[in-house]
C-alpha cells in the first residue's frame, strides 16, 4: 500500500487520493460534460429542424442565373427561398467553375432583416470560400409620410 | 391631371412631373404643373424648389432628368416608384448599370412580399449582381440581367 502508484499514501500512512479513482472520476466528469454538450447541440439541431419543418410548409424556391460566365468561367446563381407568405427566408449564392462549386454560402433572413449564416449541417448547404458575415436585425422607425421607406 | 389640388405632398407632385414626361410623354403638362408649384398647400425642399423653378423658367427637359435623379438620390418615393425611376433613368443612360446596382441594394426590412413580381425580380437580381461584384465573380455590366429586369418594370408602366 505504501507509495503505491495507484493509491498514494503520505508518510503518516493516510491515504491521500486514490489516483486511479481520481483519474477515473475526472474522465467520468469530462465525459459527463461532453454528453451534456452533445445533448445541447442535438437540442439546437432539433429546434432548427422543427422550425424549418414548420417553415417549409408552402415555401418555394426560385433560381436566378447570371446570363454570362465570369472571367474565370464561373457561373453564378442565386437560390431564393420564400415562405408561404412570399417573404424571402434565405438567399444562397453559388459560383461553379467546370461544374465544381468554388464559392457558396447561404444567408438566412429574419423577420426584422437580420442576416445569419448558420452551421452547414443545420442548413444542409456547404459553405465554400465565403467569409462569415452576420448582420444584426434593424428596428426602423414607422414609415414616414410621403412614401419614404 | 388638371386638378392639381389632389396632389398630396412633394413626392406626389414630383411623381406627376415624372409621370407626365416619361410615361405620358407630355412636356406641356409638366410645365403647367411646374407653374402651379406656388399654389400647392405644402412646401418644397430647397433642391426640388430650385429645379422646378428652373424647369418652369426654361421649359428645358434636362431639369426633369435632374428632378428624377434628385428623387432617386433622396429616396423620395416608395420602393416601387423608386425602382421605376431608376429603370427610366437607366433606359435613357442617365444612370449606368453599375450605379443602378448600388442604388438597388436594399436592407431586408421592407415589405417584400407585397411588391409587384417584376419589382421583386429587380431586387433579387440586384442582390445577385452586387454579390458577384463583391466576390469578384463578375461586374454588374458583364451581362444584361439587371438591365432586362429593369426594362420589365419600365414596361409595366408604359403598357
Amino acid at each position: 500500500m505504501e507509495n503505491n502508484p495507484i493509491n498514494f499514501v503520505d508518510p503518516t500512512g493516510e491515504v491521500l487520493v486514490p489516483a486511479g479513482q481520481a483519474i477515473k472520476q475526472c474522465v467520468s466528469n469530462l465525459r459527463g460534460c461532453g454528453v451534456a454538450l452533445k445533448k445541447v447541440w442535438d437540442g439546437c439541431k432539433w429546434v432548427w429542424k422543427q422550425a424549418n419543418k414548420n417553415g417549409d410548409a408552402g415555401s418555394t424556391k426560385e433560381t436566378i442565373t447570371r446570363k454570362t460566365s465570369g472571367a474565370d468561367h464561373g457561373k453564378s446563381i442565386q437560390v431564393i427561398e420564400r415562405d408561404a407568405n412570399g417573404n424571402v427566408i434565405s438567399r444562397t449564392h453559388t459560383v461553379t467553375t467546370d461544374e465544381e462549386i468554388v464559392h457558396q454560402y447561404q444567408n438566412q433572413i429574419g423577420e426584422k432583416g437580420a442576416i445569419r449564416q448558420f452551421p452547414d449541417e443545420w442548413t444542409g448547404t456547404e459553405t465554400i470560400n465565403a467569409p462569415y458575415e452576420n448582420v444584426p436585425p434593424k428596428f426602423r422607425a414607422d414609415k414616414a409620410p410621403g412614401g419614404r421607406y | 391631371m388638371n386638378n392639381h389640388r389632389s396632389i398630396a405632398d412633394q413626392s406626389d407632385f414630383i411623381w406627376y412631373i415624372l409621370n407626365f414626361y416619361f410615361i405620358k410623354n407630355c412636356i406641356d403638362s409638366v410645365i403647367k404643373l411646374a407653374s402651379s408649384m406656388h399654389d400647392q398647400d405644402f412646401e418644397f425642399t430647397q433642391a426640388f424648389e430650385n429645379l422646378i423653378l428652373k424647369l418652369w423658367e426654361t421649359s428645358d427637359a434636362k431639369y426633369i432628368i435632374e428632378i428624377a435623379k434628385e428623387a432617386v438620390f433622396q429616396k423620395l418615393f416608395a420602393i416601387e416608384k423608386y425602382i421605376l425611376t431608376i429603370a427610366l433613368l437607366v433606359e435613357i443612360r442617365e444612370i449606368n448599370i453599375s450605379d443602378a446596382a448600388l442604388l438597388l441594394k436594399f436592407e431586408e426590412t421592407y415589405d417584400y412580399a407585397s411588391l409587384n413580381a417584376k419589382v421583386k425580380h429587380v431586387i433579387d437580381v440586384a442582390w445577385l449582381v452586387n454579390e458577384d461584384t463583391k466576390d469578384g465573380v463578375m461586374a454588374s455590366m458583364d451581362d444584361s440581367v439587371l438591365f432586362d429586369a429593369l426594362n420589365d418594370v419600365r414596361a409595366i408602366y408604359l403598357e
